[in-house]
């Protein structure tokens, strides 16, 4: 993924020089008109009931699904690369020094109230974001811009958030200093458009009554735990080329019942499969499993014995068999993995391979025994996980590999998951099931964890060298640099300090009728949904 | 009389109580697994007013309450936690009389069945279709009747909850109202039983009238006493959702809201679901006491 950030900025400067902007477009349309002969009412399940259709206020994954259809940011992502790509904005540049962005909106956007899409519409979509009475948990996703972060945290006024609308066309955005995944924020739900009179007229109930977007569909119902139901939108720029001409997303929580309506044909496309059945449904001629932009791994809690001292983490990491992890338990494709940093499906990073003669040296450097030598052997460890079977399995075996490996007696704890979450934010642990999806396509989202105080770091690990060149590596311009420092980054996490124990990598599991097209499998699990059709 | 005054003060008392556990609980409503801003927090608390004293939230929701406003759900962004009732209350009511009117229909005749052939083979049978029904968790039912009448035969929808397709109904319903079968049954039976000894029955048998005749005509009316008064709790149940069956068939209605709303740490959706319950618990038993009395003139003194 860092190639990827790097290909992003290298297409904010190209874009400009650029003869068809939307030639990328191309490749992912239907070749024929073999489509039309089919109904395009395409039925997935979106796992859950959607907590909001707000793009500055929704969290998850399976809202930004929906947002992705109901709205369209200045750029995109294309499904196949990942590389943000124009949307509606035509073309943008960028000064040298990566400071000031420069974005050209098209002249066909429209709202699907009919409205002309224009700069200014960003410029308050984002203060909206940024004014903390609007409670957005992603506002940080808007702080590289100048000015963001002082007005988000109540030190800076409105008008000092450095976006604006120089005509009805051109957006400009200044940074307070380069931020190399710039564009890929710009594809981030948190900085698509809204309405504000809209949501100034209807209040927080905007999206269930009167939700107008930009996107390719509009909302056309909204049954809660039901369903909610898409159109394509008859004022999209690019509608004439939208294949599906309905959308329909059921939340369907129950997993059981997810497979059970699958295999009665009323889905086309579920990405929740019962782990309880893998085995079964990894012969299903419809499953597919591609590695996932997420990490599993444990937390050590770097305050407390016997982790405060980083050769007894670094023995834990070393006498971890993640092979066996993922052969016998999680049995679905997981990638086995001592990085952090998550890679596609060939590529490997740094880490610390298994080794238990590596691991009891680590012991014995530490002043303990390794299991069943006389010595002072290691203190209890309580290992703390969220109730779920596959997080039970999990820390099951790996306590007894651990036991095995290293002598170790682990304790087991399993909370609900509010409770899990309090324990952690609290250092009530020794060690902690933990998992960490990237924001963006950059390896920063995952190393920012190890950040002293860094809100999601929950080690109480803290080393100023690491602070000070990530904070480097976050303004560093070159790329070949800016590489040599995320891999140096990674190395202190995963081989030397190992505040965390890395265990595999996560696979999107889905189940995908054959007649569906244009559902690229990518790090991301992103899915734009105009590049989507039904064919026989 | 005394038991309508009292009704009131059991619903305030739940109120409290669950006010006060709500506080205790571990886990904070706002935010999951990303940390959040604590700035965003802080607005996010002072809007739901969760900044303010315990006694002041309190009296506060009390007054909310008095004027039909159960305030904004948190985890449901946007939506009053009245709407959200509003929303899924209907659909597990529908559910719950659906399978009230399974388990009515199958438990009366069932159990009819088995006082009639009583200390026969067939009374033995129905004896173990009773237990069955009452012993077999609906997690084992709804996936077994799933798998068999919707995928394997294709006959009825898997899951899902369609007004359009009345069908989708018919599984849930079932299952919800198997547990209900086995008790009703059971209680018909061992009702009618009683009754079929009765000296009125003996003259009717006297008189010459079939034994089926009898006891639908002269002995079921009073052998469903003890189902009446069943009655009461079980509605309660059946038309305030059941998480189980709600969630394995996808239906939208409150049970889920309500388990859901406590995971969530959802208070304001908490506080309305258990008032809700406690309104139509507390009213159903009322309604069952009355209509005991109605059925059988020995209860009224």
């Amino acid at each position: 993924m860092i190639r990827a950030a790097v290909l992003a900025l290298l297409a904010g400067v190209l874009a400009a020089g650029e003869a068809d902007p939307d030639g990328w477009r191309a490749d992912l349309r239907p070749r024929d008109d073999a489509w039309k002969a089919v109904p395009q009412r395409f039925v997935f399940n979106n796992e859950s009931e959607p907590q909001s259709l707000d793009p500055a206020l929704m969290t998850g994954v399976l809202e930004s699904r929906l947002a992705m259809a109901l709205f369209e940011g200045l750029a995109m992502r294309d499904p196949r690369t990942l590389e943000p790509r124009p949307a509606a904005a035509r073309r943008w540049e960028s000064d040298a020094a990566g400071l000031v962005w420069t974005f050209h909106l098209r002249p066909e956007g429209r709202w699907s109230d009919g409205q002309p899409v224009i700069a200014q519409d960003f410029v308050l979509s984002w203060r909206r974001a940024l004014d903390p009475a609007t409670g957005s948990e992603y506002a940080g996703m808007l702080y590289p811009i100048r000015g963001a972060e002082a007005y988000h945290r109540g030190q800076g006024p409105a008008d000092a958030v450095a976006v604006r609308a120089v005509d009805q066309l051109t957006l400009r955005v200044e940074l307070h200093g380069p931020c190399p995944w710039f564009l890929d924020l710009v594809t981030f739900h948190t900085l698509y458009p809204v309405r504000t009179d809209v949501v100034a007229a209807h209040g927080a109930a905007w999206t269930r009554t009167a939700l107008v977007g930009n996107g390719p569909f509009t909302l056309a119902a909204w049954e809660p735990r039901s369903s909610i139901v898409l159109e394509r939108s008859a004022t999209y720029w690019d509608r004439e080329r939208v294949p599906l001409e309905r959308i329909t997303a059921r939340p369907v929580d129950d997993l059981e019942a997810a497979w059970s309506l699958f295999q009665a044909g009323e889905l086309h496309w579920t990405p929740a499969i019962p782990a309880a059945r893998i085995d079964d449904i990894k012969r299903h001629p419809d499953f597919i499993a591609t590695p996932y932009f997420g990490t599993y791994y444990f937390r050590f809690n770097c305050t407390r014995p016997p982790f405060d001292d980083a050769r007894i983490r670094r023995a834990f990491v070393r006498g971890t068999d993640r092979e066996r992890v993922t052969r016998f338990i999680t049995r679905s494709g997981e990638v086995p993995a001592p990085w952090f940093v998550p890679r596609g499906p060939q590529a490997r990073g740094p880490g610390l391979a298994f080794d238990v003669e590596a691991a009891r040296a680590e012991l014995a450097a530490a002043g303990y025994a390794a299991p069943g030598k006389p010595g002072r052997p290691l203190p209890p460890v309580v290992l703390l996980y969220n109730t779920s079977e596959n997080h039970k399995a999990i820390a099951e075996h790996l306590a007894q590999q651990w036991q095995e490996h290293l002598g170790a007696e682990i304790r087991l704890e399993n909370a609900e998951w509010k409770v899990y979450l309090d324990r952690m934010k609290n250092l009530d642990y020794g060690l902690a099931r933990s998992a960490w999806i990237g924001d963006y396509l950059d390896s920063n989202t995952f190393l920012e964890l190890g950040r002293t105080g860094d809100g999601n770091n929950r080690t109480g690990w803290s080393d100023p060298e690491y602070d000070r060149l990530l904070a480097a590596s976050q303004i560093e311009t070159d790329p070949e640099r800016r590489r040599t420092m995320l891999d140096r980054l990674e190395r202190i996490l995963v081989e030397e300090q190992c505040p965390v124990l890395p265990v595999y990598t996560y696979v999107n599991k889905a189940l995908v009728r054959e007649e569906v097209h244009g559902l690229h499998q990518n790090l991301l699990d992103h899915h734009p949904w105009q590049f989507i059709w039904l064919e026989p | 009389m005394k038991r309508l005054l009292q009704a009131p003060l059991v619903i305030l008392v739940l109120l409290a109580t669950t006010f006060l556990l709500v506080q205790a609980v571990p886990g904070d409503p706002f935010g999951g697994e990303r940390a959040m801003d604590p700035q965003v927090r802080a607005a996010l608390v002072s809007h739901y007013g969760l900044d303010r004293s315990v006694p002041e939230q309190f009296l506060r929701y009390l007054a909310g309450v008095a004027t039909g406003d159960l305030g904004p759900s948190i985890a449901h962004k946007g939506r009053p936690v009245t709407e959200i009732i509003a929303e899924h209350l209907p659909k597990s009511a529908l559910l719950g009389g659906l399978a009230l009117l399974f388990a009515l229909s199958a438990g009366i005749i069932l159990g009819t069945i088995g006082a009639l052939a009583r200390r026969t083979p067939l009374d033995g049978a129905t004896l173990v279709v009773a237990v069955l029904c009452l012993s077999v968790p609906p997690f084992v039912v709804g996936p077994i009747l799933a798998l068999v009448l919707g995928i394997h035969w294709g006959w009825l929808p898997v899951a899902g909850w369609d007004t359009a397709r009345p069908a989708t109904f018919i599984l849930p319903a079932i299952t919800l109202g198997l547990p209900f079968v086995g008790r009703i049954a059971r209680l018909t039976r061992n009702g009618l039983h009683e009754v079929m000894d009765a000296d009125f029955i003996r003259t009717a048998r006297a008189k010459g009238a079939g034994e089926w005749r009898i006891a639908i005509r002269h002995a079921l009316p009073l052998g469903l006493v003890p189902v009446v008064g069943y009655l009461g709790p079980a509605i309660a149940y059946l038309l305030t959702g059941s998480l189980v069956v709600e969630r394995f068939f996808q239906v939208p209605g409150l049970g889920r809201e309500f388990v859901e709303s406590a995971t969530n740490r959802d208070i304001p959706l908490i506080l309305g679901t258990v008032l809700l319950y406690g309104v139509v618990i507390v009213v159903c038993n009322l309604l069952s006491d009355l209509a005991h009395g109605l059925v059988d003139p020995r209860v009224r003194r």
